[in-house]
């Protein structure tokens, strides 16, 4: 379906129809094309300040990994609540990337001494002699805490023996469509911003007992606010899946349950010896409150990549949408979160199912 | 002086001493011709009377009149009183021989007193001249002229005319002018054009699919836009600022496909009338431009039709008498095939697959309808109807084969498009006074639906586990009512006035949102604000020449926008005038001022069917232009018009989308997403046309500077606006070869489009699921593609039914761009890290290459 939906957008958009083709030449424009200053951080309470500090780079430069956009000798001040607290140290090492997006064997980073805390307003500076000045200025959030998870199991097969569960002589697998209804109290002020974190515990190998996920994918279509950022025409015409972005727009002030849907999800469990479930091993949800920044920035990078605007601005039917940015140059973010964890151990969706 | 005082008793005195005398007395300089006093003798007794008094008793009776200039006095010999010579006016209709239709831009002349008049959009006009011995010439491009024989009037009188078309149409002829000729020189409008159908028809365009707007971007201060596209910028404006009017009736969505092509069907048409610098004081509501395109009447006489089937579309064309002589019928309807052709790819897709059904198919309609009567020779009424709509659907249907039984069902389901019904009635009230009276509807909507259904099937029954269903629609609905009057009180003078209403209703965005997923019911409805305005508007427009060199056309349009409990008003006054210093010259200059108070909000530079039509609302202020302009005109031997038009406007209270404007929820408030701003555009269009013979076109050329400036884009700094074509260069030759073979060809080159070309790029942050390559933002439109040429080429064989039109888009296939990419280039070798990497590359993307096509139209 989206093959077809792909077809036939740019069958639309671009008015091609039958017999027509199209082809590219390569060029170098001219235009004045200067680097400047690039921070990146992701700010969290209890943990040290990481900052990326890179310069941008000319699109056809070269690959980003084969370049050194690593600028080492700036100087980067740190400021909180309005007050200087110290120049950041260059380091090596940092946690500014997701580690499975990792791109990098060793990267440099510039880290504070300073642990932040909710509530602080962290401005950074940096100054460089080569690619001037930047500074991004965010504030951050409190954490937001989980009421509770309620499993809601709408389908579950089961491949093996299951009349002596919890004890199985063979192994079992589940194969499962459910949901996760995540109760949180949105705080009664307006502009909260959220992002949802789904992952799985450490994988639990007892020989007596133990169980591993072997598919877990989450369907956002079925939480409206996973896809309030999409309008009927992206619906239709380009991509209607949703995204774990959400902001309180609908909710403000409200208890609310979260949808979250695992439409296709297997795991594979065995228990011979009738020992103890392992609680500790299940669904993680993550509830990141997270700034304005962070939300902005991660809509305008569905526009861009997914998003109508995005699509015709890619074919020059549209002016360009460009990934937002909290820093002074337009280029990086500093963004800032407080997560609320909880572990949502598979043991008890299978309950949940058996009870159904 | 008049007050001064004098005292005088003479007898029958001879004139001249008795003023020597007075010059002494009065102090007053007596300035005569010689001659004038001679023989003359005069009486006065007076004491202390004014001087005016004493001359006027002195002079009564005696042929010599006087005229105190501060201290001189003039003596003159009085000319006897001639009597007043009554005169007549002479008024009708002009219409085409054997369909009955209205002929605009006829020139009426009466012989001897060589009085022109020229006929309005409805045929009609009105002359007056002295009463007695003469005769009428009615003269028009593409037409016999008709000359009537002499005759003695001392009444007014009613003339009509049929007038056939040019029988010698292969000959090279002269007449008197073509209706754009004649504007060039003879009018006070800068920058207006009237385009015939036959021209719409023989110019080249892509899928041999005749269009108006096709035609218009040949002309110089047009810019088209996207390539292929049915798009208009006039004079660096925008693509909302055209009032586009379906017998001026307001047409909000005037493109089909994206804008591939117009919803004016040609087949319907009768003419277009085309305003682009100087605005009749009628018109309001645009900044830009004004195009009133002018439906069929149909024939009083007989039945005709025309059916023409070409490679995108088939339109069938009907229209004839139902009372002959009284009361005739149009109508005119055309299909698009995309969804016939679409049939076959889906088939051959479903074959494939067992489990997945596809459908998808686009299809747009116009239908247009007319229904005319005429009530007597000075009243006539009609009724109009339009509809057009696109419609897109992509339907998505699976049923597991296997053992597991569910099933899913995904639809999408577009609609958009305009509905103009309108009825009218026009009457001449005197000779020289004629009215109109019209009430209409006109109407843009939208509806995006899209649902997704989910579930499982169990014994044969299907269990719903998942329905979400989405539709989203905009609409702007008008009520119109309006009098128009069209006034010739004198052959030097005419007069326009009226007065309308209408009532707006705007919904610029509902979206309504149903979510069940098994047992739990979610529903969210946004934005359904909806908006009530009242605009009302008077507007009165003088045409006067004092003498024959000289014309001024001036007007004032007065408009008032209620809305929201807050109401704007916009005064809107025109002046122009035309200077001829010599026989086939002209020179003219004209300011006016527009206001503009619905807007239409586009993402793109292509037609969507979110694009919505949105009134000014809150702090937001009515759009509006200043524009000067200046031109020069030349004829020569009545069959070439060379014109140059210079101009400059002002554009203020602009509206658009802010920078990341994007950033707010697509269902937000829509207003929060615009920024307001100004612009300027100025430049220059030449043009060389030759209306009459086997060889017409044109020659034109324009230049252009637009640019923009806007609180809450680029910074705030101004930028070059995104059709700032800075040189455009048009060529329109059509030949008629022989009575079987005509040849049209068009060359257009220009200045490319203006696009936003980010170069730089920064370190993903890796917030989002997805790698982005993170732009850095660079000056709005800071990069110009490269200069654009294309050819099109028509051949076309007329048969004794009809016509075959052969097509050649882009004849010499020269693949222009319409966008730059950035994208990854060949394989390289690393020297830092010894791996082979993509480069990554600028490229140009080329669309569209040689495209031919056939069409045939059958006439009956």
């Amino acid at each position: 379906m989206a093959i077809l939906r792909r077809i036939y957008t740019l069958l639309l958009l671009l008015a091609v129809a039958a017999g027509l083709t199209s082809c590219y030449t390569t060029f170098e424009p001219d235009l004045p094309s200067t680097p400047v200053l690039c921070m990146n951080s992701q700010i969290r309470p209890g943990e040290e300040i990481t900052l990326m500090l890179t310069r941008t780079w000319l699109w056809t430069e070269g690959d980003e990994k084969n370049l050194n956009i690593f600028v080492t000798d700036a100087e980067v001040r740190l400021i909180v609540n309005g007050e200087f607290r110290e120049n950041l140290s260059p380091s090596v090492t940092g946690n500014g990337y997701d580690p499975d997006h990792f791109l990098y064997e060793e990267y440099k980073c510039f880290k504070s001494t300073y642990v932040p805390k909710s509530g602080d307003r962290i401005r950074l500076e940096a100054t460089s002699r080569e690619y001037g000045e930047a500074w991004a200025e965010t504030k951050v959030p409190y954490p937001v805490p989980v009421v509770r998870v309620v499993p809601d199991v709408k389908e579950c097969v089961a491949v093996g023996n299951t009349s002596q569960l919890p004890v199985t002589t063979e192994p079992i697998t589940f194969d499962m469509n459910f949901d996760l209804m995540l109760y949180f109290t949105d705080p009664d002020v307006r502009g909260n911003y959220y992002d949802l974190v789904v992952s799985y515990s450490q994988y639990q190998n007892d020989e007596d007992c133990y169980s591993y996920l072997s598919t877990l994918w989450v369907d956002f279509t079925k939480e409206p606010l996973f896809t309030e950022h999409i309008s009927a025409l992206e619906s239709a015409l380009t991509d209607n899946n949703g995204y774990s972005i959400f902001s309180d727009r609908q909710i403000n002030g409200k208890t609310y349950p979260l949808r979250i849907n695992f439409p296709i999800t297997t795991f594979y469990y065995s228990n011979p010896l009738n020992q103890q479930w392992p609680k500790d091993y299940g669904i993680v949800l993550t509830l990141r409150h997270i700034d304005e920044d962070y939300y902005k920035h991660v809509i305008s990078v569905w526009q861009a990549n997914t998003g109508i605007v995005g699509a015709l601005g890619g074919v020059g039917l549209a002016s360009p949408a460009f990934a937002y940015s909290n820093v002074s140059t337009g280029a990086g973010i500093v963004a800032a979160y407080a997560e609320s964890e909880i572990t949502i151990p598979l043991i008890d969706i299978v309950e949940a199912a058996k009870q159904k | 002086m008049q007050a001064q005082r004098v005292s005088m008793n003479v007898q029958n005195r001879p004139a001249e001493a008795v003023f020597a005398e007075l010059m002494k007395r009065s102090g007053k300089n007596f300035i005569y011709e010689a001659g004038v006093l001679k023989s003359l003798r005069v009486s006065v007794n007076a004491t202390n009377q004014p001087l005016a008094k004493v001359l006027e008793t002195m002079l009564a009776g005696t042929g010599v009149g006087y005229k105190i200039r501060g201290n001189n006095v003039l003596l003159f010999r009085q000319t006897p009183k001639q009597p007043k010579q009554p005169k007549v006016t002479l008024s009708g209709f002009v219409r085409e021989e054997g369909t009955g239709e209205a002929i605009p831009g006829v020139t009426v002349t009466v012989f001897p007193s060589a009085t022109r008049a020229a006929t309005n959009v409805q045929g009609f006009y009105s002359v007056t001249v002295p009463a007695g011995d003469m005769s009428l010439t009615f003269s028009a491009a593409g037409y016999d002229s008709h000359h009537t024989e002499e005759m003695h009037l001392t009444q007014n009188r009613q003339i009509d005319v049929a007038l056939p078309e040019d029988s010698q149409m292969l000959e090279e002829v002269t007449v008197i002018g073509s209706p754009n000729q004649t504007r060039a020189v003879q009018s006070a409008e800068i920058g207006s054009l009237s385009v015939s159908r036959s021209k719409i028809l023989s110019t080249p365009v892509i899928f041999g699919e005749s269009d108006v707007i096709k035609t218009l971007q040949l002309e110089p201060g047009v810019s088209a836009g996207v390539e292929g596209m049915a798009g208009m910028y006039v004079h660096g404006g925008g693509s909302d600022e055209n009032l586009y009017m379906l017998d001026n009736i307001p047409l909000y969505q005037v493109n089909h496909f994206g804008g591939l092509f117009s919803a004016f069907n040609t087949e319907a048409l009768r003419n277009v009338e085309f305003y682009k610098s100087s605005f009749p004081a009628k018109y309001d509501g645009r900044l830009s431009s004004y195009i009133d395109v002018n439906t069929k009447d149909g024939s009083m006489e007989s039945h005709h039709g025309s059916v023409k089937i070409g490679l995108t579309s088939a339109a069938v064309n009907v229209d004839g008498p139902i009372w002959k002589g009284h009361t005739s019928y149009s109508v005119a309807v055309r299909r698009s095939w995309y969804d016939i052709l679409t049939l076959p790819v889906c088939a051959i897709f479903n074959s494939m697959s067992t489990d997945e059904k596809v459908n998808f198919g686009y299809a747009f309609t116009d239908i247009n309808a007319k229904i005319n009567h005429r009530f007597s020779d000075r009243s006539r009424a009609y009724a109009m109807f339009y509809y057009g709509e696109d419609y897109l659907s992509v339907t998505d249907k699976y049923e597991a084969t296997s053992s597991y039984k569910d099933y899913s069902t995904e639809k999408s389901h577009l609609r958009w498009g305009n509905i103009v019904a309108s009825a009218g009635w026009n009457y001449v009230i005197t000779p020289n006074l004629f009215g109109e009276l019209t009430g209409a509807f006109t109407r843009y909507a939208s509806r995006l639906m899209h649902s997704y259904d989910e579930g499982q099937e169990e014994d044969g029954v299907k269990v719903q586990q998942t329905f979400d269903k989405m539709v989203s629609k905009n609409y702007i609905h008008d009520w119109i009512a309006k009098l128009d009057f069209d006034w010739r009180p004198h052959p030097a003078h005419r007069v326009t006035f009226g007065a309308g209403y209408t009532r707006h209703s705007f919904l610029p965005s509902l979206t309504k949102r149903l979510l069940v997923n098994t047992d739990v019911v979610a529903s969210a409805e946004e934005q359904a604000h909806s908006y009530g305005a009242n605009e009302f508007n008077i507007y009165t427009g003088a045409d006067w020449s004092p003498f024959a060199q000289l014309r001024i056309n001036y007007g004032l349009h007065y408009s008032l926008f209620n809305i929201d409990g807050k109401t704007h008003q916009g005064l809107s006054p025109r002046a122009s005038f035309r200077f001829k210093p010599a026989e086939n010259w002209a020179i003219k200059g004209g300011y006016s001022r527009t206001v503009q108070y619905v807007h239409q909000l586009m993402q793109s530079s292509i037609s969507l069917p979110t694009d919505q039509w949105v009134p000014v609302v809150g702090s937001q202020k009515p759009q509006t232009a200043d524009k000067i302009a200046l031109g020069g005109y030349y004829t020569l031997n009545n069959a070439y018009t060379f014109s140059a038009e210079a101009y400059y406007k002002w554009m203020h209270n602009l509206l658009e989308y802010a920078d990341e404007y994007y950033l707010l929820p697509p269902d937000g408030e829509w207003s929060d997403k615009l920024t307001p701003g100004r612009g300027t555009s100025k430049g220059i269009d030449f043009k060389v046309s030759k209306d009459h013979g086997k060889i017409t076109g044109h020659v034109a050329y324009s230049l252009l500077w637009a640019d923009r400036q806007y609180a809450d884009k680029n910074g705030g700094l101004p930028f070059p606006a995104r059709y700032d074509n800075r040189h455009k260069i048009n060529l329109l030759v059509n030949w008629k070869i022989s009575d079987n073979w005509e040849i049209s060809a068009s060359w257009t080159g220009m200045s490319g489009n203006r696009i936003t070309l980010p170069t730089q790029v920064w370190q993903d942050p890796w917030l989002a699921p997805w790698n982005y390559d993170m732009l850095l933002r660079v000056p709005e439109n800071n990069y110009r593609l490269p200069f654009y040429h294309r050819m099109d080429v028509n051949f076309r064989r007329n048969t004794k039914h009809g016509y075959w039109d052969f097509s050649l888009y882009n004849a010499y296939c020269n693949l222009n761009t319409i966008a730059v990419v950035r994208d990854y280039g060949d394989y390289y070798l690393d020297p830092t890290t010894g791996d082979y990497t993509l480069q990554p590359v600028f490229k140009r993307l080329h669309l569209i290459p040689i495209i031919p096509s056939v069409s045939y139209t059958w006439l009956f």
